[in-house]
């Protein structure tokens, strides 16, 4: 007897209401956590960022990984539970309304409602009972039209079956929890760069955790377009995949099209240079830019390396001294860089006087000489020349692998919700009851009644319109 | 060009449609409504136009698509979604005092899209929105997005009339069509914001492999999605009415909006709807 008692209060917890609603409101709330604070950073940055104690509570209680946290998994497994036993509870209680062995329809439950519609009409019985049998037996079902002490009533109905939309819902959000637990089980999400022209058959997971791949994959070519505005419009890998150093099949990937063979998919996800981006040699020639800094006046002069050239105006001479490829000043990285040697005048009276400098420009930043304040704002014009031109350059291919055996599962749920929603909100079981009274011999009282699970105002509106129109049709019949 | 003259315009042809409903809710004024039905239908027609325009003109640009790419277009097509579903509720219900609850919110959105920090040029798309899937995604987010702020707008019309003091109060539907409407607008809201998340996982899964990555947007619409099946469970389940689903739905709206704009603030694969 304690027994039962502990079950049924077991029961009637999983089974309530207010278990769901207490679930879906407390998983809103936690779920803000994990977008406000940053995830899966280490200990030392949550320290950092939040204080020793903060830091140490955020990494210990999980919230650093929020939605894969025992307590976040707990909570969506508390709410599969309250869907699993809701749904037994209430299928339990309304089997044999959906699926009943026999249709019964009882008169009183209609005839009781107070919303009831009722109008005469003149005609006799007989003429309304084939009128309502036609006209209704064809759009209702389960109908049934039986006589009464002084006339008849006809029952019909619809859309019973509807009743079971609600379960397909619930199912569909368990299917969905089911295939997010196979593929945290059972699937992975690695990446991988693949230079052009070469294979890899592992891929990283995680920081450093590798797996192996049951074939490898060679990165035929890969190839990016640009948008006139420079960025990139597609990248485009086209790949093979080999196995036991054959080749099974080659395809051609972009952003929105993947590769997949044998429940491995594989994504266009990045791409990169694996040759610099600018030329590791000095150009031909280079072409300065000279900006008198008082009259802003321009001289254009071009010199090649060893060359000794003038300066403009007359103010001296100038060199390239050296071209550094990447160049690190202060302990930033400059990127290509000439280091110039200036030779100015030193006094207007004595030209043979000279005094020497050494100056960079950053091939990069072409403002960077306003800086010197000196006479001449100098820049670098041909900076095209610097880079390494497209032919040459050699990529490699970022690819995102990623194996999911519960994705099935996911999308019948999602189908199963997309269709199990339209019918739970918009759609109901309507059972409609018409009852027909002899007056005299020639009237009749026509009452409409009916009875639905949900939306009773919709109801309402649907037995205004069903008098009006069995009135218009009584009416035709007798014209 | 022509597209942006004709949202511009467009813009206050819904800011004289608010109006005129507001006047004719406040002022009793009859005629006034008429024009707000009027004037709405006129820019529902001009954002359409506008719509179209710059369809074609991304195509004239040689990098068509459709208007769906930024928080630009995003915000004309919301106005058109809320502009589109209260009419429909107009030619139902046959009440205009709900007009002054719902236009107004399509005339802010606009205007939000005309500040000058709403950049609307006409951008090509990165490679990862190109797919058929955008327009399927963006198109049932927004129409869930304007179910819900058409919930909101009646909510608050809800707490309105309960303040009994004012006279206007007397003005708007009777409770338990407000609520009867909220209720219907946060189911519609329901069932597109869940083809919007679907979707857009449908989408993940065929870009990036993953149909569900825990990003900020993702895990917003997730919590908006929660707080509206709560609403509904309660009320299905425990019968809850009026003042308590109002109070929800003003909550479940600013979840939206967070959904929609906060996330933003926060890094993500959304990026792009800046």
């Amino acid at each position: 007897m304690k027994m039962n008692f502990q079950k049924n209060a077991l029961w009637l917890f999983f089974s309530s209401i207010k278990l769901s609603v207490f679930l879906l409101l407390t998983l809103a709330v936690v779920s803000i956590i994990g977008t406000v604070i940053p995830q899966e950073q280490s200990i030392a940055y949550y320290k950092s960022s939040f204080g020793n104690l903060w830091g140490t509570v955020i990494w210990l209680t999980g919230v650093s990984d929020t939605y894969h946290s025992i307590w976040y998994r707990l909570l969506l497994g508390l709410l599969s539970f309250n869907i699993i036993v809701c749904s037994i509870d209430r299928l339990k209680a309304n089997w044999t309304i959906i699926f009943p062995k026999q249709h019964n329809v009882k008169p009183s439950r209609f005839q009781h409602k107070k919303d009831r519609k009722a109008f005469d009409v003149d005609k006799t019985e007989s003429q309304i009972r084939t009128l309502i049998s036609d006209y209704y037996s064809k759009k209702l079902n389960h109908c049934e039209l039986r006589s009464t002490e002084n006339g008849f009533y006809f029952f019909g109905e619809k859309g019973r079956k509807t009743r079971l939309g609600v379960y397909a819902v619930h199912m569909s959000v368990l299917l969905m929890i089911l295939g997010g637990i196979i593929g945290s089980f059972y699937g992975f999400e690695g990446y991988i760069q693949i230079p052009e022209g070469e294979s890899k058959s592992h891929i990283v997971v995680g920081d450093n955790h590798h797996i192996d791949l049951p074939f490898a994959i060679h990165c035929d070519d890969f190839s990016v377009s640009f948008y006139e505005n420079g960025s990139p419009s597609e990248f485009k890998s086209v790949l093979s995949v080999i196995k036991n150093d054959q080749k099974i099949m080659t395809q051609s990937i972009i952003v929105n099209q993947p590769l997949r063979y044998e429940g491995i998919n594989i994504f266009q996800s990045s791409y990169g240079l694996m040759t610099p981006e600018y030329q590791q040699k000095l150009p031909e020639t280079v072409m300065f830019y000279f900006k008198n800094s008082e009259n802003e006046l321009m001289y254009p002069v071009k010199i090649s390396k060893g060359e000794r050239k003038s300066l403009p105006e007359g103010k001296g001479y100038f060199s390239i001294q050296e071209y550094r490829p990447d160049y690190a000043f202060g302990g930033h990285s400059l990127g290509p860089t000439i280091i110039l040697s200036l030779e100015t005048i030193k006094s207007a009276n004595n030209d043979s006087e000279l005094s020497t400098q050494m100056i960079m420009l950053p091939i990069q930043y072409q403002n960077f000489d306003r800086m010197r304040n000196g006479q001449f704002i100098i820049s670098v014009m041909n900076e095209s020349d610097f880079l390494i031109p497209e032919s040459q350059k050699r990529y490699y291919t970022g690819l995102q692998v990623t194996k999911d055996p519960g994705v099935w599962f996911v999308y019948t749920g999602f189908i199963l919700m997309l269709l199990g929603i339209p019918v739970t909100f918009f759609m109901s079981h309507q059972q409609f009851f018409i009852e027909v009274i002899q007056k005299s011999n020639f009237t009749c009282q026509i009452i409409l009644s009916g009875i639905t699970n949900k939306n009773n105002l919709a109801m309402k509106q649907k037995i205004d319109r069903m008098t009006l129109d069995l009135k218009n049709n009584i009416n035709q019949q007798s014209r | 060009m022509t597209s942006s003259l004709s949202l511009s315009i467009t813009t206050f042809i819904y800011g004289a449609a608010a109006c005129a409903y507001i006047c004719g809710w406040v002022f009793k004024k009859n005629f006034m409504n008429h024009s707000g039905t009027y004037l709405t239908i006129l820019a529902l027609i001009g954002n359409t136009a506008g719509i179209i325009f710059r369809w074609v003109e991304s195509y004239d640009m040689g990098i068509g698509h459709a208007p769906l790419s930024n928080l630009y277009e995003s915000l004309v097509f919301f106005s058109w979604t809320i502009a589109i579903i209260y009419l429909s509720i107009e030619f139902r219900y046959k009440n205009k005092t709900i007009g002054a609850f719902a236009i107004p919110l399509a005339f802010i959105s606009l205007a939000y899209a005309s500040l000058p920090s709403v950049n609307n040029n006409i951008q090509p798309l990165i490679p990862a929105l190109k797919s058929n899937w955008l327009i399927a995604h963006v198109f049932t987010c927004f129409l869930g997005y304007a179910g819900f702020a058409v919930a909101f707008g009646l909510s608050i019309m809800f707490f309105l009339k309960s303040n009994e003091q004012s006279k206007l109060s007397l003005l708007l539907p009777d409770f338990s069509m407000i609520d009867d409407l909220t209720y219907q607008m946060i189911m519609f809201g329901f069932l597109f914001l869940t083809a919007g998340i679907i979707t857009g996982a449908v989408w993940a899964n065929s870009a990036w492999g993953a149909y569900w990555s825990w990003d900020p947007k993702e895990t917003w619409s997730l919590i908006t999605w929660f707080i509206y099946a709560t609403v509904i469970h309660a009320r299905l389940m425990r019968g809850w009415t009026g003042k308590r689903v109002a109070w929800i739905s003003i909550i479940g709206f600013f979840a939206v909006l967070f959904t929609y704009f906060g996330v933003n603030l926060l890094p993500g694969l959304h990026s792009y709807g800046k």
